[in-house]
């Protein structure tokens, strides 16, 4: 057998330096030291398999690597008082100290986002139908009907049942129908509403969960932070609560969404029970509440359209008060429908947990 | 009588170089540009805002936005609203903002996913008053417009285009 430090590797080429400042009698032979490491070298891939689910069993560790670019074992330990019972299992599966290192490493967690798959579903998360993403609102119950809440404008046809397919988070990704459109009232003219247009109180429609898709009553994706544009859900917003009744909010109330795009923001409300023009359209929503941030952050973009909004009313509790469906164009205003009209127009709808 | 010619600010800013070097005008749509936030817009879309060269006082100013795949693969766009919204900025030649079309509107916040082929042209058209965001007729000179396409994000935006309203 032929041996190079430069194919040893590190851990044997230490070896070999050291045999050779020691003693070196007969350059020819191999030293000692340097058949253990060669030896060592060839089964590192044994005490890999045998090490890891060992290693990895036991509380602080990060990870475990056959480490092949410098012919070692290395684990990761999320602190030094973790390095101990490392070794100690190391030991005992008769692999030297000399075959592995263990290094302290930031802990790795899984990183999901309001634009990945979730089952079950909570509220928050990225839907698509037809060419459109928008965000599931919040689950809630029709009676005994397994639901969840977005707006009009997030089905086929804004007003109307075209019986929608809704999927999660993209047809692509998971083609389960993960709901179907049940319920959206046509927007109507007379009345209070302007001359020439069609209203509603709220900009929301339901639909009925599919049997074999999970969902989650009372809960909405929580983000690292409000008004923070990261994604990456790091907690449950817990719906204890629901305001059925409120349609006038006093001006200053802090309120929430979270939604696909955005993530978690929050504004204070500025004008409530505002009848609101949509752009573009004919339509007029009838006694909407508008939204702001008193230090101007963007709190809504598109694809947020059917964010629940509510109000933390202590730690990750909260109180459901309205779905998002709009705002300007720079961003930094958003609207929703309270509750009331969006059960003045749906139903009783229960979506605490 | 109006030409239909769109001019780039930068063919104005040359022009104007060549006849007017140090008139204050000339250096001012940048101070107009970064009052927006805008995002970039990718290479292999190309998008222009046509504007007449010259439009008569108190008429119509027609503004054509258009959105070309300049490139050889399909390219996704993930649009804001239903269909497709613009929002324009009209200012006067010295920077000041005079007019936007999407000002106090509310759009709604769906995510809209066109996928423009290799070639494909989209066409907006929009129009604009020639008034104030108050409401007051704007007064004859030089002025700057831009287009914005609502996307997810930042808006993309045009260059500007310089236009004259005559007399």
């Amino acid at each position: 057998m032929r041996f190079t430090i430069a194919s040893l590797g590190p851990v044997v080429a230490t070896s070999l330096v050291l045999g050779a400042c020691a003693d070196a009698p007969n350059p020819v032979e191999p030293p000692a030291q340097l058949e253990a490491a060669a030896a060592a070298q060839g089964r590192l891939p044994d005490w890999f398999a045998q090490s890891s689910p060992v290693v990895l069993a036991l509380p602080g560790t990060v990870f475990a690597d056959h480490d092949e670019a410098n012919d070692r074992l290395l684990f990761g330990v999320e602190n030094a008082a973790a390095i101990r019972g490392v070794t100690t299992a190391l030991s005992r599966l008769g692999i030297p100290s000399s075959a592995y290192a263990i290094e302290i490493t930031e802990p790795i967690y899984q990183v999901a986002t309001l634009r990945d798959r979730w089952r079950p579903t909570q509220g928050g998360i990225q839907i698509h139908f037809g060419n459109f993403l928008c965000t599931l609102g919040f689950n809630a119950d029709d009676g005994t009907q397994r639901s969840f809440i977005t707006n009009s404008h997030c089905t086929g046809k804004q007003g109307g049942v075209q019986s929608t397919q809704y999927y999660q988070p993209t047809s692509s990704v998971d083609g389960t129908v993960i709901a179907t459109e049940v319920e959206d009232p046509q927007y109507v003219r007379g009345g209070a509403c302007p001359r020439g247009r069609k209203c509603r109180q709220s900009d929301a429609s339901r639909a009925l969960y599919s049997s074999s898709v999970g969902s989650t009553r009372g809960a909405i994706a929580r983000t690292s932070g409000a008004n923070n544009g990261s994604l990456e859900v790091t907690g449950t917003f817990s719906v204890t609560a629901q305001d059925n009744t409120t349609r006038t909010f006093a001006g200053g109330t802090t309120v929430n969404k979270v939604g696909r795009t955005t993530g978690w923001t929050r504004g204070n409300t500025t004008n409530s029970c505002v009848n609101v023009n949509v752009s573009g359209t004919n339509i007029t929503q009838l006694c909407q509440t508008l939204v702001q941030d008193p230090n101007g952050a963007v709190l809504v973009g598109g694809g947020d359209s059917g964010s629940g909004v509510f109000r933390v009313t202590s730690g990750d509790n909260v109180q459901l008060v309205g779905i998002l469906w709009g705002g300007s164009s720079d961003g930094r205003l958003f609207v929703f429908s309270p509750l009331n009209n969006i059960q003045q127009e749906l139903g009783t709808l229960v979506a605490t947990n | 009588m109006p030409t239909s010619t769109a001019v780039t600010l930068a063919l104005l800013a040359a022009a104007c170089a060549a006849e007017r070097p140090e008139h204050p005008d000339d250096a001012r749509a940048a101070d107009v540009a970064e009052r927006t936030m805008t995002a970039s817009v990718p290479d292999s879309l190309l998008l222009r805002l046509i504007v007449p060269g010259e439009v008569r006082a108190g008429r119509r100013v027609p503004l054509t936005l258009t959105i070309e795949n300049r490139g050889t693969r399909p390219l996704d766009l993930y649009l804001r609203g239903r269909g497709i919204t613009v929002d324009v900025e009209v200012a006067r030649a010295g920077g000041e903002v005079v007019w936007r079309r999407l000002e106090g509107e509310i759009i709604p916040a769906i995510l809209h996913l066109r996928t423009l082929a290799p070639g494909e042209r989209l066409e907006v058209e929009v129009e604009w008053d020639q008034r104030t965001a108050g409401g007051a007729p704007v007064a004859p000179g030089a002025y700057l417009a831009r287009a914005l396409l609502l996307v997810e994000g930042d808006p993309w935006a045009t260059e500007w285009v310089a236009f004259r309203i005559g007399g």
